[in-house]
């Protein structure tokens, strides 16, 4: 018997992907057809040792070679690939949609590189006689009045004061 | 400031490397298996896993949110295999499946730990003929035959690896099973 277009349906049981419509109908040939109960038996035996393949774990010191082979070659992924990768990684463990996972990347990135250069290029403008300087002299003069003098009048008009200075400048 | 700065790299820089450190040991056997089973436990099986996760750390930037990791590592260890087979020209030959009197083409240039007659014996005659069939398939089969019946992964999940639609890897699915079936039917019990 030609039984060449019941091979797929057989492969299909053999890996239990076979739908149960499709399923019955090869059951119905299987009780018919000896040469396909030894196809299926012998596609059964193959998967079943094929699975049996035993499993070849990393050899001894695997992660110590690789880390030097890294140090050696000076491989360095660039930062944006890393932020994709965490924000991925983040995606999948917290379910956190991407672009939200992104924007809190971005923002806690942008905080903790931005802050302090945006800090000592405020401190280096201060130094050249520009707007920043009145600035930072006020908020002194606020500060050491505070400091002698903590009463809530005194604050109140001195930030007063020095608003109004800063708007009119 | 500067200092802050430093800390701040660096800081970022030992999380990048713990994290990376994470992904090789969560992967390392699972890759280093699949690699021995493409190569024939070639000697080379270590240093190609090796370059496996040089790659993905070079190109992590590549790696696709809609993919998993595994997914991502075996595709990236199966172009390797690949070019390193052609680029050596001592990939496994092609066994005609129509010409089962090739014997010949089964032996293989037994080469790695299997080689070893001690080690070669304690694994079951009907193992290692399949694993001598499975290596002697071309490459396209065995990949597909390699990554669903031994690695375990579903039909999408290697159309993703191998870059192929789904109808392709199902069909060479089959012709793999197919050709194995009839070179090892003296060993599987269906010669009658």
């Amino acid at each position: 018997m030609n039984c060449k277009k019941w091979e797929s349906e057989l492969n299909a049981l053999a890996s239990d992907v076979c739908e149960p419509g499709r399923r019955a109908r090869v059951e119905a040939h299987l009780r018919e057809c000896a040469a396909c109960r030894v196809s299926l038996a012998m596609t059964r035996r193959l998967l079943v040792t094929l699975k049996s393949d035993p499993v070849r774990p990393a050899p001894e010191g695997f992660e110590g070679r690789l880390r030097l082979r890294l140090a050696e070659q000076h491989v360095q992924p660039s930062l944006a690939g890393w932020l994709g990768w965490t924000a991925c990684r983040l995606e999948r463990r917290l379910g956190l949609p991407l672009p939200a996972t992104a924007a809190a990347l971005c923002l806690a990135i942008g905080l903790s590189v931005g802050a302090p250069i945006g800090w000592s290029r405020l401190q280096s403008r201060s130094d050249d006689g520009s707007y920043v300087r009145l600035a930072v002299a006020r908020h002194n003069e606020i500060q050491a009045t505070l400091d002698g003098d903590p009463d809530s009048e005194v604050r109140n008009a001195s930030i007063e004061l020095t608003t109004g200075e800063l708007l009119s400048d | 400031m500067q200092s802050g700065l430093t800390v701040t790299f660096d800081r970022a820089a030992a999380e990048r490397a713990e994290e990376f450190e994470s992904l090789v040991r969560d992967h390392k056997d699972r890759i280093y298996g699949y690699v021995c089973r493409l190569t024939n436990d070639s000697p080379d099986a270590e240093d190609l896993t090796q370059e496996v996760f040089v790659r993905a750390y070079q190109s992590i930037h590549s790696f696709r949110r809609d993919a998993a990791v595994d997914t991502w590592l075996y595709r990236i260890a199966t172009n390797l295999v690949i070019d390193r087979f052609r680029r050596e020209k001592r990939a496994p030959r092609w066994v005609s499946v129509e010409r089962d009197e090739d014997q010949a083409a089964l032996e293989l240039p037994a080469v790695g730990r299997y080689s070893d007659p001690q080690a070669s014996a304690q694994l079951g005659e009907l193992q290692r003929q399949v694993r001598l069939a499975v290596q002697a398939l071309p490459e396209k089969l065995r990949s597909v035959v390699v990554l669903h019946d031994l690695e375990g992964l579903a039909y999408d999940e290697i159309a993703r690896v191998l870059g192929c639609p789904l109808g392709t890897i199902k069909s060479r699915l089959f012709n793999a099973r197919t050709a194995l079936k009839r070179k090892l039917a003296g060993y599987l019990g269906g010669e009658e």
